[in-house]
């Protein structure tokens, strides 16, 4: 297989496993408690509102043919085009419209840029920007590839369930046109960086691996507790504790 | 100073992915952090993990033991200032001291247990004194070098294992056998990681004596650096000096090397090339010292182990060890976030490339406990002290 044959086979790995978790399945189902939509829009925003830095990091990293098409996703991104709606103020509409209070708020944008201190912070396991970048390409691409595809479910069941107005979802919306159009364009661009700084294949392919060891849409969508499996046994441990 | 109260947290932190070896497989993290606080308001922090074919302690056990004999030791002492001295035994010896080494009721030593309390008292005193355990345990290098692991698995998970650690940079990977099919494992390992890599195995007590010369002798033309608890266990040693007198592979002992007396034991009847020092295996910061010393006086060398899913806390307090050590062959941890799903420290504790990792120098262990995460993961609390009485 080539590299874009298993990026898209990986993606649809991550999309499926996403929108067939139980933590999914009962937000779409109406199961779920108010909480639990709150929560998921919490690891939405906090997962995107530092979107525009991640591109300027890939707009630095990206092969000259490609450089023009991130900048623009860069602009897109921060309002900057002829649209002018930056995603992160879509991100603030979603969380005015379910009602988030500033102090809430203010958390989540505050989480938001501690996610990106301790990326930045982070011990780098690779040895040079070429694998970090195009591990992070694969990320961000693989949001755009699966959002393309499952926005507009996220909108339902927010609408339906959450009961959040149209102009609170324009965020779900915008992606699910849009990252059409730039899902296909991110599997292009994932082919021409390998292809650009000459990786070798089982590199990039091992590296495909590395940055898909969880669902992390589960994970930064649903936290910890989303990945937590269940252990045989556990409970009987915990009870065995309770009388020590 | 007093210490004023305790609290014990039992986690379940979850594992990006399943670790398995000859006896265990494990998908989370099962790690005891203990907490203290001193009279005048520090806090510190240390960790154990037990393992019953280790240690023969368990989590319940573990936790029984802080409660009913390590925490009332603790609190009925007067703690004086840590000073930093030549000799670290000697400005860890009051903690040491006031923490006693026992056994019983099928326990070999209640070592993971003594080594939390322990690691949470330097952390504590260090961090009331605002100074870094690095001033106790002078770094002897700028940074410290990991090695990987190879989990048990198929040739193709090993394969494919070997490639992410070879594209991490690391030159030093152990992998985990069982049987004799994994020579075709290591041989996998080898071809991935070339020949400059060092490669080690460890059996965690798999075979008898014959099988695992029988192994050894398979895989000395891989180039095997040492074989690590290639027979299980026992009272007896003589399987295990039989192995290494019986391959061209030099033996370590690690499940046969819990307490001081198994490792002079050890010494005594020649039964091993390594020492595996581990802190929560062994006791805490101060055993591990006693242990290191012991093997460079009997002309041995050693290994700093790790426990598979120790968060940040025992990876701080093993990196300090790590550093000041004179000469550790291999040293192993630190694998943060690259085996947990989240770890308890706001600081990312992994490795760097090539296995590098600095010396942290804030006060204590030199790092931030993240409270919300250990109240996340946290199957059971148990405070003690002041503690208790805030809880009841």
């Amino acid at each position: 297989m080539n590299l874009r044959s298993l990026v898209e086979a990986e993606y649809l790995k991550q999309a499926d496993g996403f929108s067939a978790s139980a933590e999914f399945r009962a937000l779409e189902s109406g199961r779920a408690g108010a909480s639990d939509y709150d929560l998921f829009i919490s690891g939405v925003c906090r997962s995107h509102l530092k979107s525009p830095h991640i591109l300027a990091f890939l707009f630095a990293l990206a092969p000259p043919a490609e450089a023009e098409k991130l900048k623009q996703n860069m602009l897109e991104e921060l309002g900057l085009d002829g649209e002018g709606v930056s995603h992160p103020s879509l991100l603030v509409e979603l969380m005015l419209a379910a009602g988030f209070d500033e102090e809430k708020r203010a958390r989540i944008w505050s989480e938001a840029e501690e996610e990106l201190r301790s990326i930045i912070t982070a011990p780098i396991l690779f040895g040079t920007l070429t694998e970090l970048g195009l591990s992070v390409l694969l990320e961000t691409v693989a949001f755009e590839w699966v959002l393309s595809r499952l926005a507009a479910r996220m909108a339902h069941f927010l609408r339906d369930h959450r009961h959040l107005p149209q102009a609170g979802l324009a965020w779900f919306h915008h992606h699910a046109e849009v990252d059409l159009r730039h899902a296909e364009e991110g599997l292009e661009a994932v082919e021409l960086y390998a292809s650009f700084y000459e990786m070798d294949a089982r590199d990039a392919e091992t590296i495909l691996e590395l940055t898909f060891r969880q669902n992390v849409f589960i994970r930064r969508y649903f936290g910890v507790k989303g990945i937590q499996g269940t252990e045989p046994g556990a409970e009987q441990k915990v009870i065995g504790l309770r009388g020590v | 100073m007093k210490i004023k109260s305790c609290t014990i947290f039992a986690l379940r932190i979850p594992f990006v992915e399943t670790f398995a070896h000859h006896t265990k497989r494990r998908r989370f993290s099962d790690s005891i952090i203990v907490r203290v606080r001193t009279s005048d308001g520090a806090t510190g922090y240390g960790e154990g993990l037990a393992r019953d074919y280790v240690t023969g302690e368990t989590v319940e056990s573990s936790v029984r033991h802080i409660r009913e004999v390590l925490w009332p030791a603790v609190a009925e002492h007067e703690y004086a200032e840590l000073e930093p001295r030549p000799d670290p035994l000697q400005a860890l010896a009051q903690v040491d001291e006031s923490l006693p080494f026992m056994s019983g009721g099928g326990v070999i030593a209640f070592n993971a247990a003594r080594a939390a309390v322990e690691i949470a008292l330097v952390d504590a005193l260090l961090r009331s004194q605002n100074i870094s355990l690095s001033k106790i345990l002078k770094p002897r290098r700028a940074h410290v070098t990991y090695s990987g692991v190879i989990s048990s698995g198929s040739l193709e998970t090993a394969a494919r294992r070997a490639r992410q650690l070879r594209l991490f940079g690391l030159r030093d990977v152990k992998v985990k056998i069982s049987e004799r099919r994994d020579v075709e494992r290591l041989r996998a390992v080898r071809e991935v990681m070339g020949e400059g890599a060092r490669l080690r195995v460890d059996a965690n007590g798999a075979f008898n004596a014959k099988a695992a010369i029988d192994i050894a002798s398979e895989l000395s033309p891989l180039r095997i650096e040492v074989f690590e608890q290639p027979t299980a266990r026992r009272e007896d040693l003589s399987e295990l000096r039989e192995v290494k007198n019986g391959s061209a592979i030099p033996v370590m002992a690690d499940e046969s090397l819990v307490t001081i007396d198994d490792a002079r034991r050890l010494v005594d009847e020649k039964a091993c090339d390594y020492f595996n020092l581990r802190v929560s295996k062994c006791g805490g910061l101060a055993p591990c010292l006693r242990l290191a010393r012991l093997a460079e006086e009997a002309g041995l060398r050693f290994q700093l182990g790790s426990q598979v899913g120790e968060t940040a806390v025992l990876s701080a307090a093993g990196r300090h060890l790590a550093a000041h050590l004179s000469e550790p062959a291999f040293i192993e941890g630190s694998y943060g976030k690259l085996l947990l799903a989240e770890d308890v420290s706001r600081e990312p504790f992994h490795f760097g490339h090539g296995g590098r990792a600095s010396i942290p120098r804030a006060a204590g262990l030199g790092i931030r406990v993240r409270v919300e995460i250990l109240e996340k993961h946290a199957h059971a609390r148990i405070h003690l002290g002041d503690d208790e009485k805030s809880h009841a």
